[in-house]
């Protein structure tokens, strides 16, 4: 355990702890983009930025909170007007860079920050933010994102190795600016420009997900014996099918039997 | 022992959808509700016309396939009381769950963007209320039950249990001979 001071709170953490952690236990709000609590922090976003003071130290740094260790006796002041003033410059780049990002609206919303003095970006762009890359490595496990540098001074840019993807599209919701574009279309899902056969409801015939990911997930629950009949079904037929069994319906129940008028 | 039973009584649900509201609003969720009532029928049991409502929702298993196919730590757990919790700070919207679940449960909200799953208002229960869907239902078709009051209701009725729920099966029918 150590003691620290954010905003003129005496905290105490454990060793270890980033400051954005022991920050949101005091009841302390500092924006995220680019953090995910599941995976490693990545300091790329900028927003979390704070002012610290290292022990007895007048002299003040910025950091990020999300991958900074706190340390003893250090102070970190989270909304002083230099931190607030960084924090909306990166607002700015970052509103240039997806103007249509509903996440970054939020966040610059939050700021105060309508407007931004760069080029609009028109397209949806990578502010290489890496959440793809690290959900995909450290949570699916299929490490199938890389970001690389091409050449030298140049922005690095997300690469997929497509023989890894899965297709499970993790990425593309996690995406804060849209750039990773999932589609299906006729029993295919595209992502990343490659396209997954997907599984498709043995009885409403709509599609579900890729192949290959209902591939990971038989895999990594075991058996598929278990599923019983409503293995190929789609989540909602499958809802129908145990209503049916419920009620004692005929086997051969249809999904026209059920109705929900509301959706 | 379960702390928390939960009964639906078919005989009971008028089909008002009040529950699926009630959800949206304690969940704050613009659609997709954590709940749904279907209609099954008007259809014939032989010569009787079956006209039943059931709601469709989470039944928190005893070994949840959603937890077990998650890939994150802690993002979806079985807490002591047997509720499945889903942390949506925790999940990374993979969507196994989604499609592993046998029940259908779990959807995801593209107006949230999150993977949306009941977890019967804990909030609400840990205070002393009912979950808001039992709060609201119309047709008193929904209870939270301790495990003596549950015996009493289904003793001597036709009821089925998945999970934590126990469904009190229709009693309620009537000849028909316009066939
Ligand atoms: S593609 Fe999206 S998620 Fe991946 S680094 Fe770029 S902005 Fe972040
Ligand atoms: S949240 Fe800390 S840098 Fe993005």
């Amino acid at each position: 355990m150590l003691e620290l001071v954010i905003d003129g709170q005496a905290v105490r953490a454990e060793e270890g702890a980033t400051i954005l952690g022991v920050a949101r236990d005091a009841g302390i709000y500092i924006p995220t983009l680019c953090h995910h609590d599941a995976l490693s922090p990545s300091g790329a976003c900028r927003l979390c930025i704070v002012e610290i003071y290292p022990q007895g130290s007048k002299l003040p740094s910025m950091t990020t909170a999300c991958n900074f260790p706190v340390k003893e006796e250090m102070e970190v002041r989270t909304s002083s007007q230099k931190v607030l003033e960084a924090r909306r410059l990166r607002a700015r780049v970052l509103l240039a860079k997806g103007p249509e990002s509903r996440a970054i609206q939020e966040i610059a919303a939050e700021l105060g920050v309508e407007t931004t003095p760069f080029t609009l970006e028109t397209d949806k762009t990578c502010i290489r933010c890496s959440l793809c890359v690290r959900v995909c490595r450290e949570a699916i496990g299929a490490d199938a994102l890389k970001l690389i540098t091409r050449s030298e001074g140049a922005e690095p840019h997300v690469e997929v190795s497509p023989n890894n993807c899965i297709g499970c599209g993790s990425c593309s919701l996690l995406c804060p600016t849209g750039f990773i574009k999932m589609e299906e279309a006729g029993g295919q899902r595209i992502i990343w420009d490659t396209a997954f056969e997907m599984k498709r409801c043995s009885h409403c015939s709509s599609y579900t997900t890729s192949e290959a990911h209902w591939k990971y997930i038989e895999e990594k629950t075991g058996t598929s014996s278990e599923f019983g009949t409503v293995r190929d079904m789609c989540p909602v037929c499958r809802r129908d099918a145990v209503s049916a069994e419920l009620l004692d319906l005929p086997e051969h129940f249809t999904t026209s039997l059920f109705t929900s008028d509301f959706d | 022992m379960a702390k928390y039973n939960f009964l639906f009584e078919v005989d009971r649900c008028v089909y008002c959808h009040a529950c699926e509201i009630a959800c949206m609003q304690e969940n704050e969720l613009p659609s997709h509700p954590w709940t749904r009532v279907v209609q099954a029928g008007p259809r014939y049991k032989g010569k009787i016309l079956a006209l039943d409502f059931l709601q469709q929702r989470c039944v928190h298993c005893e070994d949840p396939f959603c937890v077990r196919v998650c890939p994150v730590d802690g993002a979806i757990e079985r807490n002591e009381d047997g509720i499945v919790l889903l942390y949506h700070n925790l999940c990374i919207l993979c969507q196994a769950c989604v499609n592993v679940c046998p029940y259908g449960a779990l959807e995801f909200n593209p107006d949230k963007n999150i993977i949306g799953k009941c977890n019967f208002c804990l909030d609400r229960l840990r205070e002393g209320h009912k979950p808001s869907c039992v709060h609201t239902c119309m047709g008193r078709a929904l209870e939270v039950l301790g495990e003596e009051e549950l015996e009493l209701r289904v003793a001597g009725k036709k009821a089925k249990k998945a999970g934590l729920i126990t469904y009190l099966l229709n009693t309620i029918s009537r000849e028909c001979d316009h066939h």
